[in-house]
């Protein structure tokens, strides 16, 4: 019994999301009550699941854990092969953390086609968490391309306005187009590995040429999906298009699925290209921290601010796993989750403000502070960590991350750092227009406080960001193992 | 009395011996498939003859259906039996029977009867068949199961003529519209070309190589290569090589007329005018049907027979199949007449099967064969949507813009097509990904780097032009409809059936591997 526990509870853990889907097609579209019911008990149980995965994890222990593997094809050498190591047991955990705050977020404020839109969620749900544990590398680039179908149709068809089409289809095509040519090396690999066993991959030898091709591969589809600086037009967009929880998991989940395959597969499995590429990495990240600090500035909308906001932060994670010492990966990864937390949060305040006065232009707001006090202060908090005060989860992970970078470069940690200056103007100066100065009753005439529904959505969430600010190594106990392989 | 004897002598006398013989029978008479249909397409014909009517009649036409659909499937079972005899020769070899041309002819029965009970309801909205219609279909049958058994170049071209020429009939049917008046006369003349080129092809290669048949041509080219392909001019002090124009000429002849047949560019012209002008149900069996066939040939002669004279072939294989791909997908973007996309979509994917076939290796035919059933299950699927589709709204949807927003009446139609689409698209999950895996697969084991990072880069044009469609379907605004009537009819049960096979290919591969390890083994059994 506990083999079987063992050895699919992996495979499970995916598929519970995708059986409460499943249940329910079968569910009337009237009958809004029981969909609710169903999706927020599947969600939970996998939740459930994974704090009893995050409890008997091993800490100390190196290889792989909860190994599932299920030949598909033989021929072919299609095999579904999960497993989970201090990594993933982290992104699997924040995904089954997310996905039930964004349905209870979602009670009541889906007006048209309530149920599609649970549906597409919980499918999505079942894909990342297969995408976090696959350890075969055809499965891994299979369900990192399907979570893009649910996310677009859930931006085409709910998003709010009618700029909508055009933001999907940018976030399609700007991914697909790196995926692609992630197949194409995944497929190069295959032919001189012959296998797409993960473990077995770690064994090989590429050439450096090689390296080289695949390392850039690898680096046009991960980047994209990050976003970096050339390809990150579409992030903005599908940000302010998407519907609240869209851009939650967008910005909680989806985009740490891009660092998520640098650290899986670009550094361990091509350290001299990485190293070779070290200098480009660095300029992109700078680039893109600086310019998207400063555009994050010039916004008039919410979304776009936050949007920008995650941009910076995303790129500073990736100069810290680029730092390729153990502090800089446990610190990045650290920052990951902190900013899965922090960003989704604050996207789940502009989703409350938007739910009630349905805009997200900053002008018509002002003074909110007097008539949604609680509001305001959880605002506090999350800007707060955004700028990463001493006492948030965010302070922890970059104080490690740029403890790291110094020992790498100095002048990339000047730079690098510029950008948390940066943050706190663009941070501090939106949640000063926010909440002081006169409230506009011209725009916006009748103000409600947030309910205890979204409390309660966002209290896990403020939780977690002073916990891990005050103890990460929760976080951090899970990856000294995994770091120790990263350092050069 | 009388009646309950003949029943006794029917059921206890005749079929238990006719069931116990029937192996027997078809050892003796390997071609009773074949000669069943003809027969029971001629008997048809002359009951067609006693009840006939000019104009359209509904009774007539549901008879004429169920009476085809029972004589197809008698053929499927006939087929069926003669699944395991392997590597045959019969009639002085002209025909071979073996596990790959029969299994290829159960496929085409299948596709042919599914294609016959999915259009049943456009024949009546076109008002436009009569009882010779499915003559025609038959006899086109029967050409495509000889076709994929003929191992001789003159067996081949006959049986082709047989299945063009019903279908030029066919294809013209719509006698009121001005498309079909031009389809007919496109299809007619372009194929008629094609026939001509063939059949020089063929005499040239005949001239040179002394034979037709293809067992004969297969012992030529591997042993006598060097003295076909160069003849030595002695010419007082010079010796001049020259090449044998005959042989080579020949051969590419034979390929393009071939060509013709599946829409390869520059051959392609035909395909749009004739996918618009053409009877729907037709337009069904013309985009599956035949190009199963060629291309199940084209896999024989390029993987088998002409294999020894690859460096002859294999450049205009790589040319014709990267143009058709290029210029296939590029028309594709700019239409919006459902019908002529389709086919410029399948005009890429035949691009696909022949850059397959020129990367030349056992696996990657075994792959084409793989490509091939994972694309024709998944245009099928699209047909039975569309066609459901008209079913429900009462008329021809000929623009993408009559879609808009399908999501909204017709769920799970929707969702359906949607799948298909992606699936078509090669996007993951889909049985569409796994065949374009496959293909960039063959296309680098055979070293074809350069190329293969064209066309992955090339088919995010291909997957543009799906999600738009997907873009209409879900995201655009509402057109109202009249929902005539809702009746679950033959063509849902299929599609659902279809459907299910597009979903669950993915998983169920192995099958389609080990049979097309099997089709393509069988090429090399015979000798």
């Amino acid at each position: 019994m506990l083999n079987l526990w063992y050895n699919y509870i992996l495979l499970f853990l995916g598929l519970i999301p995708l059986i409460g889907s499943g249940c329910i097609v079968f569910v009337g579209q009237r009958n809004i009550k029981l969909i609710r019911k169903i999706a927020l008990n599947s969600s939970l149980f996998t939740l459930v699941l994974a704090s009893l995965l995050w409890v008997q994890f091993d800490s100390f222990f190196f290889k792989f854990q909860f190994i599932t593997k299920i030949v598909l094809i033989p021929s072919l050498d299609l095999n579904i092969y999960l497993g989970l190591d201090g990594i993933s047991l982290l992104f699997v955990y924040l995904t089954c953390f997310l996905f039930p705050l964004c349905i209870l977020f979602n009670w009541n404020n889906v007006k048209s086609l309530y149920k599609d839109y649970i549906i597409l969620l919980l499918l999505m749900e079942s894909f990342l968490i297969l995408t976090f544990t696959s350890l075969d590398l055809l499965m891994f680039y299979v369900f990192f391309e399907t979570v893009l179908i649910p996310i677009f149709l859930i931006i085409g068809i709910w998003g709010p306005r009618r700029r909508r089409i055009r933001a999907s289809f940018l976030l399609f095509f700007y991914t697909l187009f790196g995926s692609i040519l992630m197949l194409f090396a995944i497929l190069v690999i295959n032919l001189q590995v012959g296998s797409f066993d993960y473990q077995l991959l770690f064994l090989c030898n590429f050439s450096e040429i090689k390296q080289k091709f695949l390392w850039l591969c690898f680096f046009l589809s991960f980047s994209a999906k990050i976003p970096m600086m050339p390809f990150h037009i579409w992030l903005p967009e599908a940000h302010v298009e998407a519907p609240t929880t869209g851009s939650v998991i967008l910005a909680g989940i989806l985009l740490k699925l891009g660092s998520y395959g640098f650290l899986r597969f670009s550094i361990p499995l091509f350290p001299y290209a990485s190293v070779y590429y070290l200098p480009l990495v660095y300029t992109i990240c700078i680039i893109s921290i600086i310019y998207s600090s400063l555009t994050a500035i010039r916004q008039s909308d919410l979304k776009k601010v936050i949007a920008y906001a995650s941009v910076a932060h995303m790129n500073t994670i990736i100069l810290g796993l680029f730092s390729l010492n153990i502090q800089g990966i446990e610190g990045s990864i650290l920052q990951m989750i902190s900013h899965g937390i922090v960003s989704s949060a604050l996207f789940f305040l502009v989703g409350i403000l938007y739910d009630r006065y349905h805009t997200r232009l900053l002008k018509y707001y002002g003074g909110i502070v007097q008539v949604m006090p609680v509001f305001i202060s959880i605002l506090f908090l999350c800007i707060f960590a955004n700028c990463s005060l001493p006492g948030t989860s965010n302070f922890i992970g970059e104080l490690c991350l740029f403890s790291g970078v110094a020992q790498d470069n100095i002048f990339v940690t000047i730079f690098g750092a510029f950008g948390i200056i940066l943050s706190g103007v663009y941070s501090l100066w939106l949640y000063n227009k926010l909440s002081f100065g006169n409230l506009k009753v011209q725009y916006i005439s009748k103000f409600i406080d947030i309910t205890y529904r979204e409390f309660h959505v966002l209290l896990p969430l403020l939780f977690l960001l002073i916990l891990l600010g005050i103890y990460p190594n929760i976080i951090i106990e899970k990856l000294h193992l995994i770091s120790l392989y990263y350092k050069i | 009395m009388f009646k309950n004897i003949e029943r006794y002598l029917f059921s206890w006398f005749f079929f238990p011996q006719i069931l116990e013989n029937l192996e027997n029978i078809l050892e003796n008479l390997p071609i009773l498939p074949e000669l069943f249909l003809l027969t029971a397409t001629l008997l048809l014909l002359v009951y067609g003859m006693v009840k006939n009517k000019d104009s359209y009649n509904y009774l007539i036409v549901t008879e004429f259906t169920r009476i085809s659909v029972v004589i197809l499937s008698i053929t499927f079972g006939l087929v069926w039996v003669n699944l395991g005899i392997s590597g045959k020769l019969l009639y002085e070899n002209i025909l071979v029977l073996d596990f790959g041309s029969s299994f290829m002819k159960l496929f085409c029965l299948f596709v042919s009867i599914v294609c016959l009970i999915m259009s049943r309801s456009a024949l009546d909205r076109s008002r436009s068949a009569c009882f010779e219609y499915f003559i025609l279909y038959l006899f086109v049958v029967f050409g495509v199961m000889f076709f994929i058994s003929s191992v001789d170049l003159f067996t081949m071209f006959l049986a082709l003529e047989i299945q063009s020429i019903c279908l030029y009939a066919l294809v013209s049917l719509n006698k009121g519209s001005g498309y079909g008046v031009e389809a007919g006369i496109k299809f007619f003349v372009l194929g008629a070309t094609s026939s001509v080129i063939l059949i020089f092809g063929i005499s040239m290669l005949y001239g040179a190589a002394g034979s037709t048949n293809l067992f004969h041509l297969y012992n030529i080219f591997l042993y006598h290569v060097p003295n076909l392909l160069w003849n030595t001019v002695d010419a007082g002090m010079f010796c001049l090589t020259i090449f044998n124009l005959k042989l080579i000429l020949g051969v590419l002849f034979i390929f393009i007329g071939l060509f013709f047949k599946i829409t390869i560019v520059p051959f392609h012209m035909w395909a749009p005018d004739v996918y618009e002008g053409a009877p729907i149900s037709i337009v069904i069996f013309v985009s599956t049907v035949p190009k199963i066939a060629v291309t199940y040939i084209l896999c024989k002669l390029a993987g088998f027979f002409f294999a020894h004279i690859y460096f002859v072939w294999q450049s205009l294989f790589i040319v014709a199949g990267l143009l058709s791909v290029v210029i296939g997908t590029i028309m594709a973007v700019r239409q919006f007449k459902i019908k002529r996309f389709i086919a410029y979509s399948s005009i890429t994917h035949m691009g696909y099967i022949l850059l397959f076939i020129s990367a030349f290796t056992f696996v990657s035919l075994q792959y084409c064969i793989c490509y091939l059933f994972v694309y024709v299950i998944t245009i099928l699927s699209l047909w039975g949507v569309l066609l459901v589709l008209e079913n429900n709204f009462g008329k021809s949807l000929d623009s993408f813009y009559d879609w808009g927003g399908i999501f909204y009446s017709e769920r799970f139609l929707a969702i359906i097509l949607a799948i298909t689409l992606l699936s078509l698209g090669g996007l993951p999950p889909f049985s569409g990904f796994f065949g374009k895996y496959l293909f960039f697969k063959s296309l680098l084991l055979s070293d074809m780097y350069i190329i293969a990072l064209f066309l992955i880069v090339f088919s995010l044009l291909s997957i543009y032009y799906y999600i738009k469609i997907i873009k209409i379907i879900f995201f655009d605004s509402k057109i109202k409809f009249l929902v005539i009537k809702k009746k679950i009819d033959f063509s849902l049960a299929f599609l659902i059936n279809i459907f299910l096979i597009v979903i669950l290919f993915f998983f169920h591969c192995d099958i389609v591997w080990s049979l097309s390890e099997k089709i393509i083994w069988s090429f090399y059994v015979v000798i």
